[in-house]
């Protein structure tokens, strides 16, 4: 269907943002993208109800005066339900991860698997990972100085009163833990 | 609630790319789009900067702000303009994207079409694939048409002039008319009307495109023979496809219209539209000399263009200059502050038979004397045309 010639889809030249924040531009893009395909939507929608109506398998009428059953309103219920847990998932993660007790850094997940040795927790703790040379650069700087990103799974307030001894304490936990997340992987590097 | 401005659906041609149900419904939420800013986002800025940018500059300042520069040093702050400029800007690039989609679908079958005229009009098409496109045009990809006017894609590629075609009629949100026209209409019309005995035998179009503005000299002078120019292939092989399946004989040729291979003197009236503000410094006086060397004594040139800044109030200007930082046209600003008389003088032509002027649009008297539907939007100079000329 689709012929192998692809367009160019950037036109050439410097893009100008408009906020401080050039991410707000971009929100603004996606939402009215999004806002042209529910349009777009919309009208098929339009064309199908008008074509049904037209050979009769339909009234519109009958469309607005559709009073749903119970079992519809359940089965819609439930759809609308596991909807809105794909799109705010990025919410509910945070929740999860606290009843879990998945609240490590994932600094701490770095270090332990940048040590050179395997070293008892105790020994590990407050240490900086990076004293072997092979480690990249990057890294230590990270666990040091960014707090955690607001998305973080540890960014709760169930820690945030120990937050100064948390380092040390976190590390420890970090080396001793058992599950490692899958979640924790695919955020490995942002 | 405002009411919608009519809806003038954009006439089919052959050349033209068809479009699935879903492809049209995206280029008229576009239009929609981009309409909705026109009447209800646009007008905005100026309540922002009336009530709050300006008594604030001149709480500081004890004066108005003079320039549009020291309007824009204000207004880029301000949220309400920051929103109006992502969303028009956004909406600059659905509409491509949206014009690029059904072109996309299938090229080699589109390019097929445009390869074989169906009906022969009598035109013809001279291609330079020596011509070189101008830096001015390979800097930016101007108005933000990813590849510009002239990248191709495979051989014998009019893929920029099918994007181009329809993108026309949304950019205008259809107030050019049905055929994307109204520029060479309304010369044409304000020709007939206020020089009704210049009969123009040859005329030139110079930076054509796909020739919306030529073809209503055709049907404004039917004697005479009509020769459109421009630096894009993609544009001629289009034009020159579009013009034989609506009947109308045009010799389109590929040809920089700062020197072209025409002979002195061979033309009576040399036009263009909004070609100019495209160029660059020194291609504007090359294009003015040309247009001098190949009007024959008593021809004429015009060019249809946005009115110039000069005397303009600063705000104005500074929402008029929007293009010239954000939808790169980035000739725009210096091309509306070239003083026209002396653009003229230079070029060789009489500063005393030196013309500027507002021109009714065509479409918008017709559209009026039909019915009171039409609403006129602000877009486009609100109906008007700017035209700026020589007789020579
Ligand atoms: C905005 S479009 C013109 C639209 C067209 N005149 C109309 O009314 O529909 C500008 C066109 O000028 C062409 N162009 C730019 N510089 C040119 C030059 N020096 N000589 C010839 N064509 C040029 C571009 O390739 C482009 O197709």
């Amino acid at each position: 269907m689709s012929s192998a010639i692809k367009l160019k889809r950037r036109a050439r030249g410097e893009r100008p943002y408009f906020f401080a924040d050039p991410n707000v531009d971009k929100v603004i893009a996606m939402v009215m993208g999004l806002a042209g395909e529910v349009a777009v939507m919309r009208d098929r929608l339009d064309t199908l109800e008008r074509l049904l109506e037209r050979t009769g398998a339909l009234q519109r009428a009958d469309i607005d005066a559709f009073r749903p059953d119970a079992e519809v309103v359940a089965d819609r219920s439930a759809w609308r339900e596991a909807f809105l847990g794909e799109v705010l998932r990025i919410v509910e993660i945070e929740v999860e991860a606290l009843a879990n007790g998945d609240q490590d850094r994932y600094d701490n997940a770095i270090a332990l698997v940048e040590q050179r040795d395997v070293t008892p927790p105790s020994r590990a703790a407050g240490k900086n990972p990076a004293r072997g040379k092979k480690v990249a650069p990057k890294a230590p700087a990270r666990a040091v100085r960014k707090p955690a990103a607001s998305t973080k799974v540890n960014k709760a307030p169930a820690s945030g009163a120990k937050k100064p001894a948390t380092r040390s304490a976190t590390k420890k936990q970090a080396v001793v833990r058992r599950q490692p997340k899958p979640v924790a992987k695919k955020r490995a590097r942002r | 609630m405002a009411k919608p401005l009519a809806v003038h659906a954009q006439a089919e041609h052959r050349a033209l790319p068809p479009v699935t149900h879903d492809e049209f419904a995206r280029q008229e939420f576009v239009r929609a789009f981009k309409e909705h800013l026109v009447k209800h986002v646009h007008g905005g800025n100026r309540a922002v900067y009336e009530r709050k940018v300006k008594p604030a500059f001149e709480r500081s300042h004890k004066r108005a702000p003079k320039t549009r520069f020291e309007v824009r040093d204000q207004m880029v702050h301000e949220p309400y303009y920051q929103m109006f400029s992502t969303l028009l800007r956004t909406s600059q690039e659905m509409m491509w994207s949206s014009c690029q989609k059904p072109v996309e679908r299938d090229l080699p079958a589109l390019n097929e079409v445009i390869a074989q005229p169906p009906r022969k009009a009598g035109g013809s098409l001279r291609l330079n694939p020596a011509l070189e496109i101008p830096r001015y045009h390979t800097a930016v990809d101007i108005h933000c048409q990813p590849g510009g006017y002239h990248v191709e894609y495979m051989p014998g590629d009019a893929s920029a002039g099918m994007v181009y075609d329809r993108a026309v009629h949304v950019y205008a949100m259809g107030q050019m008319g049905p055929y994307n026209n109204d520029m060479g209409a309304s010369i044409a019309m304000w020709l007939q009307r206020h020089h009704p005995d210049f009969k123009p035998q040859r005329i030139l179009d110079l930076g054509c495109s796909v020739g919306h503005s030529t073809l209503p000299y055709a049907e404004a002078f039917p004697d005479a023979e009509i020769h459109a120019i421009d630096v894009a292939a993609p544009m001629l092989r289009y034009a020159h496809a579009r013009a034989e399946d609506l009947g109308v004989a045009v010799h389109y040729s590929q040809q920089n219209a700062e020197h072209t291979d025409f002979e002195d003197g061979s033309f009576d009236l040399i036009v263009s539209h909004i070609l100019l503000h495209e160029t660059a410094e020194r291609a504007i006086h090359n294009i003015v000399r040309e247009c001098h060397r190949l009007l024959r004594k008593g021809g004429m040139m015009i060019h249809a263009e946005t009115p110039p800044y000069k005397g303009m109030d600063p705000f104005d200007a500074f929402l008029l200059d929007w293009d010239t930082r954000n939808n790169n046209e980035p000739f725009w600003a210096r091309s509306h502050e070239i003083d026209l008389k002396t653009l003229s003088k230079k070029g060789g032509f009489d500063p005393a038979l030196e013309f500027e002027d507002l021109i009714p649009s065509a479409f918008q008297v017709a559209q009026a004397s039909r019915s009171q539907k039409f609403q006129g939007g602000d877009f486009g100079g609100g109906g008007l045309w700017f035209i700026y000329g020589n007789r020579k």
